[in-house]
């Protein structure tokens, strides 16, 4: 079966002669890019925080703006935005590690910001009246059960980032997307099996890793949230 | 097995409900065990006991909201007819007030009232608003015909909700807890009300835990345990001199603050 | 780096703005009216249809919602163009035949997201309006039309205006099968100038704005069919 025949290339790509690629490409994408995001998220949602204005109003707008882009438009102008301000050349790859941390992290800054207001006022109001102090309330009070409320959403978000690193294949990324493109272009008459099998295994990955996110939401009594519902092209 | 008073008093008066061994299950747990009630018309009736006994879903059985597995629901000695047309029918002929009286939030109260009129019965606008404005007016809400819900409090909400189902003029009105959701005060204006139309001789069948109310308005009180009628009587006797002991547990926990 | 400013006022990047942006208009038009289409069709399978609907509705769902939009576009436009070869089957041969596909396949995909809008919309009317309104003798249409919908547009347009800015955000992958939508444009102009920086700029803040319109419009709607009595945000 063609699919048997090109199985290697479409899962490591032309490792050992060449670079990694396919698939195992495709997980190591979403692993830098989901370390990346997170940081960026973080950040911008730490300095959201801040009492400097214009620092807590640049933190919010910022992420509104990126987000509004879809990821190909932001992934292109980063590629060729980044070497004209670095002044140094940027693979492909690089370009879309960067472009997709700095695009999924404005998204899970949003989620961040939400999961903190979501902390009812109660909360706060009620560590306050025990004595403690506001970073304690913070720190104690809040920043646990926000975590707790955002997880759902982070879950959602890291299973979106994975099916979209699909999108590094337009600028020549060899990730799974990619090699099966050319595995396509090579053999011509099959696009079917070769593309049925590609949807197939993001299938396989992505719905597992919901169920997988749904069995931990019920081991630790979320309210169930965990549904793919989130998506950011 | 003692006698239940299944059978009202006043036999002169044809019967408007009539719950024959009634039996329903939610699965495999069973909420109504053999309930058999008759109610003549003009009677009222008022329906207690803890909480889970079936009591909201006895009267739900009438208007067939929810539906039964076993016995049979006559109204006016007819067999209830399972098709759209008789369904229609039968909600024409039996009205129901909810506890949280799911008012129609994006129309306002009249326009909550002259719905069903217009929609089920055929009926002309005009012809709807006047009689709608009529009822507002007899729960004493006809200033409040254009407000919306949302602007209305919760008593006035029940009313206007007491008014919706009587503008069907159905023959018989059913009542799931009408005050239980209602801040304190707002609770006798609704009661008020009921009374006002039990005087007129509308047949009701009232679930509440309004325990002085229901001794003002009752002709029979039942109460029920578990899905089984215990014990029915009249409000004179049943208040002062309960025969069952289950009934006599739960009236010294609810009159005792 | 230097920005071009003066580039901005160059025709050709006025002409392939303009262009590009009616056929993006036109595919994220199209899409949603398809995506909307299959979601009511979605949405009354699953919730009064028969079992094996309901299931079959329930599985497409999961699968759609789980594989990236770029490969069920590869899928179909590779996999028509075979079985189907325009060679043999004239009618295939227009030149809209990218444009068409990539509509089909965004719609198929984005059907199933907008789907559970609106079903979580419908779950989400209290069942106590649906039931007063069959206890006074209301037939189900007329319960849909007086009682269900009423409510359930100001519960669904949130949902609907982030979906609806994804289907603009899934027309940009129709690029990579040659469709010359506004993606298409910008990298063409690329090629064709070498200013990068300045051409893709531009395509952002297109994206940006037909993300902002599309927002607006649906706060507007939601402003209009908001029920009375309730708070706006």
């Amino acid at each position: 079966m063609i699919i048997l025949e090109n199985l290697r290339f479409l899962l490591i790509g032309p490792y050992p002669t060449g670079a990694i690629g396919g698939l195992a490409l495709t997980l190591i994408l979403s692993l830098f890019v989901g370390l990346g995001s997170l940081g960026v998220g973080l950040a911008l949602a730490a300095l959201s925080l801040s009492t400097s204005r214009p620092v807590s109003i640049a933190a919010q707008l910022l992420p509104t703006l990126i987000r509004s882009l879809p990821s190909l438009v932001f992934l292109f102008w980063l590629y060729f935005l980044l070497p004209a301000i670095l002044h140094i050349q940027l693979t492909p790859l690089q370009s879309a590690v960067i472009a997709f941390s700095i695009y999924q992290g404005s998204f899970i800054a949003e989620d961040l910001r939400g999961g903190l207001n979501a902390v009812a006022r109660g909360q706060a109001e009620a560590g306050a009246a025990t004595g403690l102090s506001t970073a304690q309330v913070f720190w104690h009070i809040k920043l646990p059960q926000a975590i707790r409320a955002t997880v759902p959403a982070l879950v959602n978000r890291y299973i979106n980032m994975f099916l979209y690193t699909s999108t590094a294949s337009v600028v020549g990324v060899m990730e799974f997307t990619g090699t099966t493109m050319l595995v396509n272009s090579r053999i011509m008459v099959h696009p079917i099996q070769i593309f049925g099998f590609a949807a197939i295994v993001y299938f396989v990955f992505c719905f597992g890793l919901s169920s997988f996110g749904r069995f931990l939401e019920r081991r630790w009594n979320w309210a169930p949230k965990i549904t793919r519902a989130a998506t950011a092209v | 097995m003692k006698q239940l008073l299944t059978t009202p008093s006043d036999v002169t008066k044809p019967v408007c409900v009539s719950m024959r061994k009634v039996s329903k299950f939610y699965g495999a747990h069973q909420v109504l065990k053999d309930v058999s009630l008759d109610v003549t018309q003009g009677e009222v009736i008022v329906v207690c006991g803890p909480s889970g006994s079936g009591k909201s879903t006895c009267i739900r059985c009438i208007n067939q909201l929810e539906p039964i597995q076993s016995g049979e629901i006559r109204i006016f000695d007819e067999p209830i007819d399972q098709s759209k047309k008789g369904l229609a029918r039968l909600r024409t002929n039996v009205g129901m007030v909810f506890q949280s009286f799911n008012l129609y939030p994006h129309k306002t109260a009249i326009e909550n009232v002259i719905l069903a009129p217009m929609k089920v019965k055929g009926m002309p606008r005009k012809e709807a608003e006047k009689i709608g404005m009529a009822l507002l007016a007899r729960v004493g809400l006809a200033e409040k015909a254009a407000s919306y819900p949302a602007f209305l409090s919760g008593g006035q909400q029940q009313r206007v909700a007491i008014a919706r189902a009587l503008a069907m003029q159905p023959a018989v009105m059913l009542f799931d807890e009408p005050t239980s959701a209602l801040d304190p005060e707002m609770i006798q204006e609704v009661l008020d009300v009921i009374v006002s139309l039990a005087n007129e001789g509308m047949t009701m069948l009232i679930v509440t835990h309004e325990m002085n109310f229901a001794r003002r308005v009752a002709n029979r009180v039942v109460f029920m345990d578990a899905g089984r009628i215990l014990e029915i009587a009249p409000p004179d006797e049943f208040f002062t001199n309960p025969k069952e002991e289950r009934a006599k547990q739960f009236l010294s926990k609810i009159l005792s603050h | 780096m230097r920005f071009d400013w003066e580039f901005l006022a160059d025709p050709r990047l006025a002409a392939g703005l303009i262009s590009g942006l009616k056929m993006t208009l036109i595919l994220s038009v199209c899409s949603a009216l398809g995506a909307l289409l299959i979601a009511i069709v979605l949405v009354i399978a699953r919730i009064g249809g028969p079992r094996p609907l309901q299931l079959a509705s329930r599985y497409y769902t999961d699968v759609a919602r789980n594989v990236p939009v770029l490969i069920t576009l590869f899928f179909l436009y590779f996999g028509i163009t075979s079985l189907f070869p325009p060679s043999e089957y004239t009618f295939l041969r227009t030149p809209h035949l990218g444009a068409i596909i990539t509509v089909v396949a965004v719609s198929l995909v984005m059907g199933a997201f907008v789907s559970e809008v609106l079903r979580q919309g419908v779950e989400s009317v209290p069942v106590g309006q649906v039931e007063a309104a069959m206890a006074s003798g209301l037939d189900a249409p007329s319960i849909y039309r007086h009682v269900v919908i009423p409510q359930l547009l100001p519960l669904i347009l949130p949902g609907l205006s982030s979906e609806m800015v994804n289907v603009i955000k899934s027309t940009t992958f129709a690029m990579t099968i040659g469709v010359a939508d506004l993606m298409w444009h910008g990298q063409n102009l690329e090629s064709e100038t070498f200013k990068g920086v300045e051409t893709m700029t531009a395509i952002s803040v297109v994206y940006f704005l037909l993300s902002f319109c599309t927002i607006a419009a649906f706060r507007g709607l939601e402003v209009i069919y908001q029920l009375p009595g309730a708070k706006t945000s």
